[in-house]
């Protein structure tokens, strides 16, 4: 019984400190931190019991595992839908492959506090004279998982650059890449005394490929605006962040005009934007993509 | 269920009407280029489109 306890106080701990550490990802509401914890609790609690479970020769407990998969995949559509709903209420929108990437973590997470706390139950079962080392054996998961499960950002692909604004005619120019069609006077002298380009260089063909993704785009806009502000309102479709890319060099140039204009500021927080999982490619994996290159 | 039109001719704004035939969307003639810009400016507010210039004196609003 008590290493069953142990083992859901373990797993909820390693949700809780999930959690914690991303504060970005993570909308911070009460509600939502509840919800949260709770699947957390719960995913915890199915993996603590599963190992006694086995012990005894129940082995139907077994397909409890599969309950919770489904259970926690329920976690990703309720996180997308909440996401998806709030789509329309932000000055720039997330996209859907930001939202996906944002789900598939919650989901994730569910699944660590079950390693965790099944990890725990395990060793506790194996060596029922030392439970400390069974509590080191399942903290020790969300510590080693966090830095693999946090992924890449786009700093770790990508070398960022200032380039200038500049017009031709109404088309707004930026680093040599026409960005887009801009019909008001007063809006081009706009963009020229406040707007900001940021160029964001590939490293290599792997880089190229993934930032050629249209929701990564929309990613590093959203993010981008979302800490540093932006010089808009409902109705000013104008003055909505934009990203092109330049089929030559793949190079992706974002255009804003941020309610703050500070370069390192934006350039750090375009870097630590999260390279979205399911839009990465690794053409150099390949054989063509290497001929390619 | 919202439906929203997106990627169309809101409207177009003008100083030249003989350049301009009707179509699917409402053409509104300025009669010089302050007319044009604030008319353009005011349409686009309304219909949260974004203004775009295919030609000289001739403005879209187009909604993205």
């Amino acid at each position: 019984m008590l290493t069953i306890a142990m083992s859901i106080v373990i797993g909820t701990l390693a949700r809780w400190y999930m959690l914690r550490i991303d504060s970005r990802m993570y909308p911070s509401y009460p509600q939502g931190y509840l919800i949260h914890l709770t699947f957390g609790a719960i995913a915890a609690a199915l993996g603590a019991v599963a190992v006694p479970a086995v012990m005894a020769k129940d082995y139907q407990a077994v397909t409890f595992l599969a309950l919770a998969a489904t259970q926690f995949r329920e976690v990703r559509s309720l996180e997308r839908e909440t996401l998806q709903n709030m789509e329309n209420t932000e000055l720039v929108a997330r996209g859907t492959a930001y939202i996906e990437g944002i789900a598939r973590v919650f989901e994730a997470r569910n699944y660590l506090a079950l390693l965790a706390s099944l990890l725990t139950s395990l060793v506790a079962h194996l060596l029922p004279e030392r439970l400390v080392v069974a509590a080191i054996a399942g903290a020790s998961v969300p510590l080693f998982l966090r830095r693999a499960m946090q992924g890449l950002r786009v700093r770790d692909i990508a070398r960022f650059c200032e380039v200038p604004i500049e017009f031709d005619g109404p088309m707004l120019i930026a680093g040599g890449i026409r960005i887009m069609n801009v019909g008001l006077p007063d809006t081009r002298r706009k963009y020229l005394e406040k707007g900001v380009a940021i160029a964001v260089i590939p490293k290599d063909a792997n880089a190229k490929a993934t930032l050629s993704n249209i929701g990564q785009h929309q990613a590093m806009l959203h993010d981008v605006a979302g800490q540093l502000g932006v010089l808009k309102d409902t109705g000013e479709a104008e003055f909505t962040p934009i990203a092109r890319r330049d089929p030559v060099s793949g190079q992706v140039v974002l255009v804003i005009i941020p309610a703050e204009r500070n370069i390192e500021a934006l350039i750090t927080a375009v870097g630590s934007v999260p390279v979205l999982e399911s839009v990465r490619r690794r053409p150099l994996s390949s054989k063509a993509g290497r001929l390619a290159d | 269920m919202e439906i929203d039109v997106k990627r169309s001719i809101m409207a177009v704004v003008t100083m030249h009407g003989d350049r301009v035939c009707g179509g699917g969307a409402p053409v509104f003639l300025a009669k010089d280029e302050q007319e044009l810009e604030s008319m353009a400016a005011a349409i686009a507010r309304v219909m949260a489109g974004m203004v775009h210039e295919v030609g000289e004196g001739i403005l879209i609003i187009v909604k993205h």
